[in-house]
């Protein structure tokens, strides 16, 4: 599922030769695959983020970029080189580690110098460096000081200064903000972001939190029970996510158990039948051509700002409540179970028939809120609802 | 604002103060009668003499005893760290076949009663025909040396255990990713962060070392140590020479302790 999504046109798809590139990584602990035989290209100046929850394999790809394991199977290449056989001091990476692991013993200043001191840079180049470095990370007033006398969000900085002073051509950063409290994490993301273009390093960042790898990557690859689910652009993955578990993850979505009926009134759509007996005409994914052989069983993904409430009877301009027009809406009816303030919006909590339930994102201000009770028709254009696979 | 009385409060302080007085007031009393100025330790204390002193630095017995009790200390703590500090590596890195037995074996020389280990290792050092006085003069004598070294091992392996297992491993890795190799990591990395334990142990075994009886009784050749010189001063009677060694043995710990507490406090 990986091969083809390489395809997809990046911001930085010019750049054919990956920096990084694994193929067919394996890991496994004893009985247990952390990851499972994945490939994955990484092109030169992107930021590719590995998300992921806990035990999906992103920690452990990276610990194998990085050389900290070993992996079972598989390659490592760094600009076409095999590393996998390499110690960590030999690859040409750098870590921000979650933890920061910043040497409790050891200045700031030095804790930055460290791996220059270990390549036996110059002293006076050293020395130039390590301010410039702190200087990038707004700390340059703050060398003499030692670790534990700085805050989470100082460390981190440190920690990303010991990093980039060496500069690396790819950074490998697992879950650096992991540890700070959400304002700074939003100030930390956009700073990192900005660092990563200025200095035009290849970032790999390794996090849970799916709203964070929207907000910073170029492409993200979502992993699962060791393999990559989905890889892509964050829109990619919003707005065309290949299964139920892509489109579950990244943000909200109202997902609808469906069956496929055969192909739909228009190009591109394809016709099923959720449960209830509604058909609908809904978009098809551009890959996954496999979906779309009728009666095979599957999922509808529509997010709730995709999705508008009308109040029963109110003229709507869609004509077959319950189904669907050519390249049009598609309309379900349903009654409103509750209506959640949530500042800007409205979610509307909408039951369908058999038992299935949507929640839409109603703005107050165009539209009076229905009220729990009433009968409903809920719409969402076509394009943006999405067959998902299971 | 002054605190009310509180019996409780009293009570603790009363009950601190008697446990204060349990430990210190024996210390006291010898440190008192060192400058005692008669031959007899008896009432009236008649403080303000240093002839006891004065005795002592002309006692060659008990220089020479002093003298090989700090070459044995030092000898006992360099093995146990060369032999200890290996061993809590492997402890903690490694695993293999029967490693939680060996865990719990290693500390069987500081739970057996000293004249266990005395009598097998006496057996033990006339099985391989090591004789007690092999390396005298230079040394106190091989077996009592490997001895201390052999049954001190054990403090040091699980001082510097202990201190691994909460020695956070992401340091080395961070150290490997910033291009040093792994011996360049431990010694910039793994032990400054274990130096501490490290030095804890050392002195610890350095202080055992030095006021071991019960081993050192079986093992000691030609030479004694200091705790056996003075045991044998003792059997002619308590003289004031005793109390003058045992107050300078006293001041010398009491700078160490001095000395290890200012170096703790500059560690993190």
């Amino acid at each position: 599922m990986t091969d083809d999504a390489d395809r997809s046109a990046g911001p930085l798809a010019g750049h054919d030769r990956p920096i990084v590139e694994l193929r067919g990584l394996t890991k496994r602990f004893g009985a247990v695959v952390a990851l499972d035989a994945i490939s994955l290209a990484v092109r030169a100046g992107e930021f590719l983020t590995l998300l992921g929850a806990s035990g999906s394999g992103k920690t452990t790809t990276l610990r194998l970029i990085a050389g900290f394991d070993v992996a079972t199977a598989g390659q490592i290449l760094m600009d076409g080189v095999d590393v996998a056989a390499l110690p960590p001091f030999k690859r040409p990476v750098n870590t921000v580690f979650q933890q920061y692991a910043l040497f409790p013993h050891m200045s700031v200043r030095d804790n930055v110098a460290y791996g220059l001191r270990m390549r036996r840079v110059r002293a006076a180049d050293v020395t130039t460096r390590v301010a410039d470095a702190l200087d990038l990370v707004q700390l340059g007033a703050l060398g003499d000081r030692a670790p534990r006398q700085l805050s989470g969000g100082q460390q981190q900085r440190v920690a990303l200064a010991r990093a980039i002073v060496n500069r690396p051509r790819v950074l490998l950063l697992d879950e650096p903000l992991g540890a700070l409290d959400l304002k700074l994490r939003r100030a930390m993301q956009l700073e990192l972001k900005r660092l990563q273009t200025q200095l035009g390093i290849t970032f790999i960042y390794v996090t849970h939190d799916q709203e964070e790898a929207l907000t910073m990557s170029d492409r993200i690859a979502l992993m699962r029970n060791g393999r990559i689910e989905q890889l892509g652009s964050p829109t990619d993955l919003y707005d065309r996510p290949r299964s139920r578990y892509v489109a579950d993850f990244i943000g909200e979505t109202n997902l609808l158990r469906a069956v496929v009926a055969g192909t739909g009134a228009a190009p591109g759509l394809i016709r099923v039948e959720v449960a209830g007996g509604a058909t609908l005409d809904v978009a098809m994914p551009h890959d996954a051509a496999w979906l779309a052989r009728a009666g095979t069983e599957t999922w509808v993904s529509i997010r709730p700002e995709a999705m508008t409430v009308c109040a029963d009877g109110h003229p709507t301009g869609t004509p077959t409540p319950g189904g669907a027009r050519p390249g049009g809406q598609v309309v379900l009816a349903g009654t409103v179970t509750a209506a959640v303030y949530a500042g800007s919006i409205v979610k509307v909590h909408v039951a369908l028939a058999g038992d299935a339930s949507v929640v839409a994102h109603h703005t107050p201000a165009t539209a009076p809120t229905p009220a729990p009770g009433s009968a409903v028709r809920v719409m969402a254009s076509a394009d943006r609802a999405m067959l998902v696979g299971a | 604002m002054r605190a009310r009385f509180d019996p409780l409060t009293a009570a603790l302080w009363t009950a601190a103060a008697a446990v204060f007085c349990f430990i210190y007031a024996p210390l006291a009393v010898v440190v008192l009668y060192s400058v005692h100025d008669a031959a007899i330790i008896a009432w009236p204390l008649r403080l303000g003499t240093l002839r006891w002193y004065g005795v002592l630095a002309h006692d060659r017995a008990m220089i020479d005893a002093a003298v090989a009790s700090l070459k044995l200390a030092v000898l006992a703590v360099v093995i146990a760290l060369g032999v200890g500090v290996p061993g809590a590596f492997v402890l903690d890195r490694f695993d293999f076949p029967g490693k939680a037995a060996f865990r719990r074996l290693v500390l069987l020389p500081l739970i057996l009663p000293g004249i266990i280990t005395g009598v097998s290792l006496l057996s033990f050092f006339s099985f391989v025909g090591l004789s007690l006085s092999s390396g005298f003069p230079l040394i106190p004598g091989w077996p009592v040396v490997l001895g201390h070294g052999a049954a001190l091992t054990s403090v040091v392996v699980t001082q510097v255990f202990a201190r691994l297992q909460r020695f956070d491993r992401a340091l080395e890795e961070a150290s490997a990713d910033l291009y040093a190799n792994e011996w360049r990591t431990f010694w910039r990395v793994t032990l400054p962060g274990i130096r501490p334990a490290v030095l804890g142990a050392a002195l610890l075994v350095f202080t055992l070392s030095l006021d071991e009886i019960a081993v050192t009784f079986f093992l000691i050749g030609r030479q004694n140590t200091l705790p056996l010189q003075i045991w044998g001063l003792l059997r002619r009677g308590i003289t004031p020479e005793v109390n003058a060694v045992a107050t300078v043995i006293f001041a010398l710990s009491l700078l160490t302790i001095v000395l290890w507490s200012r170096m703790m406090r500059d560690e993190i």
